[in-house]
């Protein structure tokens, strides 16, 4: 659809851009990314022919770039430039209009139904229809730039050029501008080239990325192959971090900041720990990095609050979640910076211990319910019942936890309940084998990510044989204590 | 080149900047005197801005800064004394070889590098004149603003006055007493003329035709002469609606201004004015704008010509 | 009804009636009748016909010119405070008429055409040096560029008429009269020797209305959209410029008519060039007739210049649109 051969080009006799050479197929959406001055625009617009082109070609369907008349060629390629104030006001409408004057022609050239149609179906694929009448410099700077998109969608041509279009935009217009385009792209085979800023925005939807770094091509191929670690911090020369997205197998990257802010250099001590009649409360000053199977706020974030709260063994609630949030809400807990766990073990009961290591303290709790043992590896032969009985384990860290060290705890600890259950020959009551945990146990692993920086957790490291031995303990204890109580032993 | 449009253009440019004030009548504190009186030096007279010029004796050295002024110092056969005189000189031929102190703005410096005993300045040139004739009092320099005359009377005046003050009175009162017999002789002529004829008067050409109306020289002159000015209810000099020419159809046209070559033929194929008396009885005739515009011994000449171009027929035996 | 239609209602309304008032009222009343009556007094229709009618007619095809050349330079160059006289083509006008004056020529085979001649002359020599100018510094063309060249050439050649005016001596007062602009006493032959131009110039920048409002979004949005700007620019540059020369050359320059009257235009009717320039068009002319009209029968039969009206209309208008533009942050 679209080549780019050995393309040179820039200002006066600065070459902005050199030696650029990509194709893009029908249909292909293709984002171009790169820092500010690597020549993104200047490529687009040579692309476009606004920037006459020192060397190289650019063929459209086979045929170069300016072997188009002006006319044919808006035909062919519609372009979204970066917005611009404008010295007079028009109309949305006669606006979106302009899109048209390709496939306008002689001196009284009138109106087609064509034309209308096109002109309608632009403003409704960008949502702008009820301010067809009003006046351009009236909207918002995002309503304004989906106007010039709808003008660009209007001119009907088969290759779209777009500079930066989600550019004032909030977010909800972003996913709707864009989602439009792409659905142009499926539906429509529309081939897209778009400049983006955000790599996020350009992984996401493009098909495939263009990185350019100093006028040159650093990278051209699919989102994953452009957005790594490496690449994109070699050429924004800013420290990143990526991460995949929760939906797409696209990835996305995050800033990490080199600002030092200023925190409370507080150490994370067994007391933090506060138990009541009801709850075991653990609270920090700053937010932890967790990772937890909680029913609140499971799965990764940065929260301040924990609670395992104790519920009745004949709790039963359709829906969990909100009843433990009014619960949570209740207590003056708010549901940004809180995980909630349930038990019902008793609170008091909760075993909670400090372990030395040499970066810093690890502290461990544990509440034990075992009236529920399972025999993990023998559980697919029976029909497993709802039942109440839980071990809850939390592992809070002073240090900084890579995210393989926050998996390697959670395997770690697991082993050591496993180990303890065994100890304490708790047995799955169906099949009279060794449990080797409940039906509902949870895990939660909290970092403070602050101080040392531990890169594993496995048994051989410090921190891991410290979870090991602290889980293992601890779990023996709240058996044990769990047992006392319902009148097991002695 | 001539160069005579130095009063018209600062008529209309004082008109066009500050409206139509009249200027104010000056009396002259010295005019009724006697003829015979003797005049002795020094003697201190008041000019027409109230300042007050002592002369210790008739001066030898004279600056005319206006040409009204200098064919009147001529006239008075002041030759000799006159140093320096105004750029725009057409009066006498001998005028035009006299040294030049500039046009509308003059030359400070040149004024006083000729170290004049006197410089005659005149009351219309005042307003744009006033800080440069302050620099030449503040030098030590007399400067004696001649009064701006409406009619012939206070011509006369201005005329005795500037005898007085170069001690040619009496060769002044002949210049008047000369004029007045002739103004005497041209109104007698004009007196037998049965019908009064209307007259338009243009001072410049389209698409800005301008006239004289009330309140200039030219209608004191139309009044004299028993001929009516169809713009006499206008004030001064004043941009006229051509229309309002054709309308008022006069029997004669004045041109006074020759800076349009075959400037009385392109009236006479002006579109529209076809209709108008004036046109079909090819009474469109240019005078002279120095006569008939400079307030000095010539205004007789100016008289009889515009006399003769109203009624031709006066003149005829 | 749409916006335009009641634009072009009003706006040939009011024509029609500043073409009815400029005719029949003047220093001299005279009654419409007077045109077509042949028994009607003969001075009357003569003033009507050969004084008034002309007049009324010139002003009207002035007032269009530049209101129209006006609108189109407008939004061509982006700049809402920009007239026909940015470009330094009136400059150029006025240089041709007044070395006319200074110089005394007079070519027999043009006669009274002399004059405005070598004024269209001066304009069209001082486009095109504009023009090759602006590209000579950029080959773009870009339209600061131009804007800028045309403010070189109109100050240089304003102060080539202001060395003339000094040197002169018996013209100067044609010189001022002529510059004070004037619609007054041209006769037919000059709405004749006008018409022609007007009506190509005309031409040239309706054909490019379409282009105009692409271009109202920048050169490089016009040039997406498919406009051949190099072309279409130079196309309504000499267009413009073939108006505001016309007007200058039969009426000297008259100021204010091509700024104001595209702006109210805008103001009321919107601002799309398919109706801005036809509508500046009648506008223009109503505006001037009436202007010419006022000049002539404020303090009749004494008339003011032209340009003072249009200043004393044009002025405040002026004023209020770059009290706006400013509050927007445009300009």
């Amino acid at each position: 659809m679209l080549e780019i051969k050995n393309v040179s080009g820039g200002y006066d006799q600065k070459l902005v851009v050199q030696n650029v050479s990509f194709q893009v197929k029908k249909g292909e959406m293709l984002g171009i990314l790169g820092p500010n001055g690597s020549g993104k625009s200047t490529l687009l617009k040579l692309i476009s022919g606004i920037l006459p082109m020192k060397s190289g070609e650019v063929l459209i369907e086979d045929k170069t770039l300016q072997s188009f008349a002006s006319k044919e060629l808006a035909k062919k390629m519609a372009v979204l430039p970066q917005l611009h104030s404008q010295a007079f006001s028009h109309t949305v409408r006669d606006t979106v209009s302009l899109g048209r004057y390709p496939h306008q022609s002689g001196w009284f050239s009138s109106w087609s139904n064509e034309d209308e149609a096109a002109v309608q179906a632009a403003m409704k694929l960008t949502a702008i229809q009820r301010y067809e009448h009003q006046l351009l410099e009236l909207l918002s700077g995002g309503e304004q730039q989906r106007v010039f998109v709808a003008q660009a969608l209007a001119q009907q041509a088969p290759i779209l050029l777009l500079d930066e279009p989600t550019n004032h935009l909030d977010i909800a217009h972003q996913k709707q501008l864009l989602d439009t385009i792409k659905t142009q792209t499926i539906e429509n085979e529309i081939t897209v080239i778009s400049i983006f800023h955000d790599i996020n925005l350009a992984s996401l939807y493009c098909d495939r990325l263009l990185l350019m770094d100093q006028g040159q091509i650093k990278v051209i191929g699919e989102p994953q192959e452009v957005v790594k670690k490496s690449l994109v911090e070699a050429v924004y020369e800013a420290r990143v971090s990526t991460t995949s997205h929760p939906e797409r197998p696209k990835p996305q990257v995050t800033i990490l900041p080199d600002v030092m802010e200023r925190y409370k250099e507080r150490i994370i001590t067994a007391e933090n720990f506060k138990v009541t009649e009801d709850y075991v409360l653990f609270q920090a000053e700053i937010q932890l990095k967790t990772w937890s199977s909680a029913v609140i706020n499971a799965g990764s974030g940065w929260y301040k609050n924990f609670v395992n709260r104790r519920v009745d063994a004949s709790y039963a609630c359709d829906n969990v979640q909100e009843e433990m949030l009014v619960y949570l809400a209740n207590n003056g807990f708010s549901e940004a910076d809180t995980v909630g766990m349930m038990t019902a073990v008793r609170t008091t009961d909760a075993v909670i211990k400090e372990y030395k290591t040499p970066f810093g303290n690890i502290i461990i709790m544990v509440t034990a319910g075992v009236g529920n043992a399972v025999d993990v590896s023998r559980a697919y032969e029976v029909e497993m019942l709802p039942a109440i009985g839980t071990i809850n384990t939390w592992v809070i860290v002073n240090g900084e936890l890579s995210d393989e060290a926050f998996i390697q705890s959670v395997i770690t600890a697991t082993e050591a309940k496993t180990k303890a259950l065994a100890f304490e020959q708790v047995k799955d009551p169906r099949t009279g084998t060794i449990a080797t945990g409940t039906s509902t146990d949870s895990v939660l692993i909290a970092a403070t990510q602050k101080g040392t920086h531990i890169p594993y957790a496995g048994p051989i490291t410090e921190i891991g044989k410290k979870i090991g031995l602290g889980v293992y303990e601890c779990t023996v204890e709240a058996i044990q204590v769990y047992k006392k109580a319902k009148g097991w032993e002695s | 080149m001539k160069k005579r449009w130095l009063i018209a253009v600062m008529a209309v440019l004082l008109l066009v900047g500050c409206g139509q004030e009249e200027t104010k009548k000056v009396e002259s504190t010295e005019t009724e005197q006697s003829a015979s009186e003797n005049i002795e030096f020094p003697m201190t007279l008041t000019d027409a801005v109230g300042e007050e010029v002592t002369l210790e004796a008739a001066p030898e050295k004279i600056i005319s800064m206006i040409p009204s002024n200098t064919e009147i110092l001529f006239a008075l056969g002041l030759n000799e004394e006159i140093i320096g005189v105004n750029d725009f000189e057409s009066y006498p031929e001998e005028a035009l070889e006299k040294e030049k102190i500039g046009g509308m703005e003059f030359n400070v410096e040149k004024i006083l590098s000729l170290d004049p005993d006197i410089v005659f300045a005149h009351e219309s040139i005042v307003g744009m004149a006033e800080a440069g004739l302050q620099q030449l009092r503040d030098s030590n320099i007399l400067v004696y603003v001649v009064s701006d005359a409406k009619d012939f009377d206070e011509t006369y005046t201005t005329i005795e006055e500037m005898g007085r003050a170069t001690g040619k009175l009496k060769e002044a009162q002949k210049i008047v007493e000369d004029m007045k017999v002739k103004v005497e002789d041209i109104q007698q002529k004009v007196q037998k003329v049965e019908s009064k004829k209307t007259v338009f008067v243009e001072t410049s050409d389209v698409p800005e035709i301008y006239t004289t109306g009330n309140g200039t020289f030219m209608q004191e002159i139309l009044n004299m002469l028993n001929a009516t000015n169809i713009m006499e209810d206008q004030e001064g000099w004043v941009k006229i609606d051509p229309e309002e020419i054709v309308s008022r159809n006069p029997d004669v046209m004045l041109i006074t201004y020759d800076y349009v070559e075959g400037i009385v033929e392109q009236v006479k194929q002006r579109d529209g004015f076809d209709t108008v008396t004036a046109i079909q009885n090819d009474a469109v005739i240019q005078v002279n704008e120095d006569t008939t515009s400079r307030q000095g011994p010539r205004l007789v000449e100016g008289l009889e010509e515009v006399a003769k171009a109203i009624y031709p027929e006066a003149f005829s035996e | 009804m749409s916006k335009s239609m009641i634009g072009y209602i009003m706006s040939i309304s009011v024509l029609l009636l500043a073409i009815w008032l400029g005719v029949s009222v003047g220093s001299v009343k005279v009654p419409i009748q007077t045109l077509w009556d042949t028994g009607a007094d003969a001075i009357a229709t003569n003033i009507v016909w050969k004084i008034r009618m002309p007049r009324v007619v010139l002003a009207g095809l002035v007032g269009a010119s530049l209101a129209i050349a006006g609108a189109a330079f407008q939004s061509l160059l982006k700049n809402p405070l920009a007239d026909p006289y940015t470009l330094g083509v009136s400059s150029g006008a006025s240089v041709g008429a007044v070395a006319t004056l200074f110089f005394g020529i007079s070519i027999p085979f043009l006669g009274i055409f002399t004059l405005p001649v070598f004024s269209m002359v001066g304009a069209l020599v001082t486009m095109l040096l504009v023009i090759s100018f602006a590209k000579l510094v950029d080959r773009g063309m870009k339209m600061e560029t131009i804007i800028l060249t045309g403010i070189i050439f109109s100050s240089f050649l304003g102060s080539v008429i202001s060395l003339m005016i000094a040197l002169t001596g018996e013209e100067l007062r044609q010189i001022i009269g002529w510059l004070l602009g004037s619609v007054s006493m041209r006769g037919w032959s000059f709405v004749q020797m006008a018409l022609p131009f007007v009506i190509i110039g005309t031409f040239l920048l309706w054909i490019n209305r379409r282009e105009l409002n692409a271009m109202l979004f920048g050169e490089e949005r016009a040039k997406h959209l498919g406009v051949d700007v190099k072309k279409r620019k130079m196309m309504i540059l000499i267009g413009g410029s073939m108006l505001t020369g016309t007007a200058v050359s039969v009426s000297g320059t008259i100021g204010f008519v091509g700024l104001v009257v595209p702006h109210m235009t805008r103001l009321l009717f919107g601002s799309d060039n398919r109706h801005v320039l036809p509508l500046s068009f009648i506008n223009g002319a109503s505006l001037l007739i009436i202007c010419d009209l006022v000049s002539r029968t404020i303090i009749s039969p004494t008339e003011l210049p032209i340009g003072v009206i249009t200043a004393f209309i044009g002025a405040p208008v002026f004023a209020f649109i770059f009290f706006k533009q400013r509050k927007k942050g445009g300009v």
